[in-house]
C-alpha cells in the first residue's frame, strides 16, 4: 500500500470498522446462563424480616422459652441475660447455617464440617480428632492454595505409629493418595525428589530442577508451596541429584537454605474463588514486614485473581501492643448482613493474617457478642492453618 | 436469575459488548464465552449496581475486567514457557484469526486491525472504546477506571503507534498477510 496515513485518517478508519454480530440467538444464550451452576447455586442472602416461617416460629418458640429466665433475671444478672440472647441467637445462627448447608449446590461439596470450629482456618481445638495434613495446592491460574487435608487420629496413629508426624512423614505417607485434578487443582505433587530431615533442617535432593525453576513464574510456585506444604523446620537445603546445591535458571546457584517459617509465613489472606469454591490465600504468596502493612493490604482488591476478606463499605482502624491486634470496626458490623461464608471469611481472613506473624486477634465493635463458635469478647483462638478440607479417599 | 432483567440488558447493550469482546479477543469463540462470563457476573451484581455510572459503562467496565482477566490467565500461563507479559507495555497475545465476516473486508482495514493487535494492552482498549464503541473520553475514563487525562495520552499514544505501523512498507510491519 502506497497511501500515507494522518491520525484524522485512521480515526475515521476506526470508526467504520465492521459491525461484529453474535450468531447466537438471545435464547440460545439464555439458555446457557441458566444452565450455568453459578446462577443456579448462588445462596441467597437472608434478610431476617423474610426468614422462613417454620423459622421465625422456632425462633419464637426459643424465645418464648427463654423469656421468663430473661425477666427473671432483669435484676441485673447481666451474664446470664447475655447467655441467654447469646444462647438464642447461636441457635438461631446454627439454624441458618442448617438452611444454607441444605439449600447449597454441589458445588458446595466442601462445606464446613460441623464439628470444627470455623471454615476457613483449622484451629488447636480441631486437633483433638484430626491431623492436618498441609499441602500447597496449585490452581490452573498457576496460583498456590494452601489448604489443609483432615487426617482421623486414628487413620494417622495405625498408618505412621504416632498422631504427632512431622509433615514430611504427613507428606511422604499421604501425598500420592491425594487426587490434585478431582479438586480441579493441577497435578502438582509429589515433588521429583527425595527428602531427609534432621530436626528442623529438611534436605530436598531434587531429580529435576528445570521442572521447578525454568521461569521466575515456575520458582515462585516452587518455593510458595514449599512453604505452604512443610512446616515445623528452620530452614530447607536444596540439592541435585548429585547432591550439590540446585542452580536455579534465574536465581543461579542456591548456596544458602531456603528458609521454611510456615508459622510465621507474614501473608495476607484473601479470597480466592476458584470452580465455585472460596478459599483464602495469600496473593501471589507476597509477604509483609510487619502485621499493620498486612492488615492495611488487605483493605483492598489486589488484583483480579483475588478479592478482599473485607466487605465493601467496611472500614477499620488497629490498636496494637506487643502480642495482641485489635481490629476496630469504624462501624457495628452486623454479621448477619453477609452470607455465612462472607461473615466466616472476614473472621477468618484476618485472623490467619495476624496469626501469621505471632499475633493474637481480637476483634471489636461486632454487633452479636459470640457468633457461631467464636466469642468476640475475648481474642480469637489461634489458626493452625488454613482451608481445612475432608480428604475423602481416606476411610475414616 | 431475573429474565426479565437479562432481555432487557440483551437488547439493549448485547450488540454493543460482543463488538467490544471480539475486537479485543480477535476470535469469536472467545468472545462467546467471554461475553456469557458478562452476564454471569451482571448478573450476580445487578442489585448492587448504585447507578453512580450510566448501565453502560459498568456493563463495560465489568466486560473489561473478564477482558483482562482472559489475557491475565492465558500470560500466567505462558509464564510457563518463561513468557513475561506486561499488560500496559506490551501488545496482547491476541488470536489472529479474524472473525469471518473480515474474509469480505478491504484490506485496508484487515491491515489496521493487525496492526491494532501490535499495540499494547492499553492502547487497544483505548481505540476499541474510543473509536470502536464510540464512547466518549469520560464514558472511557469511567470503564477504565483512569482519569481523563490518561485516557488521552494513551489514545495519542496509540494513534501515533496506528500511523507508524501502517505507514511502514508491508516488510517491516513484522506480520506477515494471513
Amino acid at each position: 500500500m502506497s497511501k500515507h496515513y494522518e491520525e484524522k485518517d485512521l480515526e475515521q478508519l476506526l470508526q467504520s470498522m465492521p459491525t461484529v454480530k453474535d450468531n447466537r440467538s438471545k435464547e440460545d444464550l439464555l439458555r446457557s446462563l441458566q444452565g450455568d451452576e453459578r446462577m443456579r447455586g448462588q445462596p441467597p442472602k437472608k434478610p431476617k424480616s423474610k426468614l422462613p416461617l417454620w423459622i421465625a416460629l422456632a425462633a419464637a418458640v426459643i424465645l418464648a422459652i427463654l423469656s421468663p429466665s430473661i425477666i427473671a433475671n432483669m435484676t441485673g444478672k447481666e451474664q446470664a441475660d447475655q447467655k441467654s440472647e447469646s444462647e438464642a441467637e447461636s441457635y438461631m445462627s446454627e439454624t441458618k447455617l442448617k438452611l444454607q448447608e441444605e439449600s447449597s449446590d454441589e458445588a458446595n461439596k466442601f462445606t464446613m464440617d460441623r464439628a470444627l470450629i470455623g471454615k476457613y482456618a483449622l484451629y488447636e481445638a480441631d486437633l483433638k480428632q484430626f491431623v492436618p495434613f498441609r499441602l500447597g495446592l496449585v490452581s490452573e491460574d498457576a496460583l498456590s492454595v494452601p489448604v489443609s487435608i483432615l487426617i482421623p487420629k486414628p487413620r494417622v496413629s495405625s498408618d505412621l505409629k504416632t498422631t504427632t508426624p512431622t509433615s514430611l512423614q504427613l507428606y511422604e505417607q499421604y501425598v500420592e493418595s491425594i487426587d490434585e485434578e478431582s479438586y480441579h487443582f493441577t497435578s502438582y505433587h509429589p515433588y521429583d525428589a527425595t527428602f531427609e530431615e534432621q530436626q528442623d533442617i529438611l534436605t530436598m535432593r531434587i531429580n529435576d530442577i528445570e521442572s521447578y525453576s525454568g521461569s521466575s513464574a515456575m520458582s515462585e510456585i516452587f518455593s510458595t508451596t514449599l512453604e505452604q506444604t512443610f512446616y515445623g523446620y528452620k530452614e530447607l537445603i536444596m540439592l541435585n541429584n548429585e547432591g550439590k546445591p540446585v542452580e536455579f535458571a534465574q536465581a543461579g546457584v542456591i548456596t544458602e537454605p531456603f528458609a521454611l517459617n510456615s508459622e510465621l509465613n507474614r501473608y495476607a489472606y484473601y479470597t480466592y474463588s476458584y470452580h465455585d469454591h472460596y478459599y483464602v490465600a495469600p496473593s501471589f504468596g507476597a509477604k509483609y514486614s510487619t502485621v499493620e502493612q498486612a492488615l492495611d493490604a488487605m483493605r483492598e482488591k489486589p488484583n483480579d485473581f483475588y478479592d478482599t476478606v473485607i466487605p465493601e463499605g467496611v472500614t477499620f482502624t488497629l490498636e496494637m501492643d506487643q502480642s495482641r491486634v485489635t481490629v476496630l470496626f469504624d462501624e457495628e458490623l452486623d454479621l448477619n448482613d453477609y452470607t455465612l461464608d462472607e461473615a466466616y471469611r472476614l473472621i477468618e481472613g484476618l485472623n490467619l493474617t495476624v496469626n501469621n506473624f505471632g499475633m493474637e486477634l481480637q476483634l471489636s465493635n461486632i454487633k452479636q457478642g459470640t457468633w457461631q463458635k467464636f466469642d468476640f469478647r475475648r481474642p480469637l483462638p489461634k489458626a493452625v492453618s488454613a482451608n481445612p478440607i475432608r480428604f475423602n479417599d481416606i476411610a475414616e | 436469575m431475573d429474565d426479565s432483567v437479562f432481555h432487557r440488558l440483551y437488547d439493549e447493550y448485547h450488540d454493543d459488548l460482543f463488538h467490544f469482546l471480539i475486537y479485543l479477543v480477535g476470535n469469536r469463540t472467545d468472545a462467546e464465552d467471554l461475553s456469557h462470563e458478562v452476564y454471569i457476573r451482571v448478573m450476580r451484581s445487578y442489585k448492587h449496581f448504585r447507578g453512580q455510572s450510566s448501565e453502560k459503562t459498568w456493563l463495560f467496565a465489568i466486560a473489561k475486567n473478564v477482558a483482562i482477566d482472559h489475557f491475565r490467565k492465558k500470560a500466567v500461563r505462558a509464564k510457563y514457557n518463561d513468557v513475561h507479559f506486561d499488560w500496559e507495555t506490551e501488545t496482547l497475545p491476541a488470536d489472529d484469526r479474524l472473525p469471518e465476516q473480515w474474509v469480505a473486508y478491504n484490506e485496508e482495514k484487515s491491515e489496521l486491525y493487525r496492526c491494532l493487535n501490535r499495540c499494547t494492552g492499553d492502547q487497544k482498549l483505548v481505540i476499541t472504546l474510543r473509536y470502536l464503541q464510540q464512547l466518549s473520553i469520560k464514558e472511557t475514563a469511567t470503564i477504565l477506571e483512569w482519569t481523563e487525562s490518561k485516557v488521552k495520552t494513551t489514545q495519542h499514544r496509540a494513534l501515533q503507534k496506528l500511523k507508524q505501523l501502517m505507514n511502514a512498507p508491508s516488510n517491516e510491519r513484522g506480520e506477515s498477510d494471513e
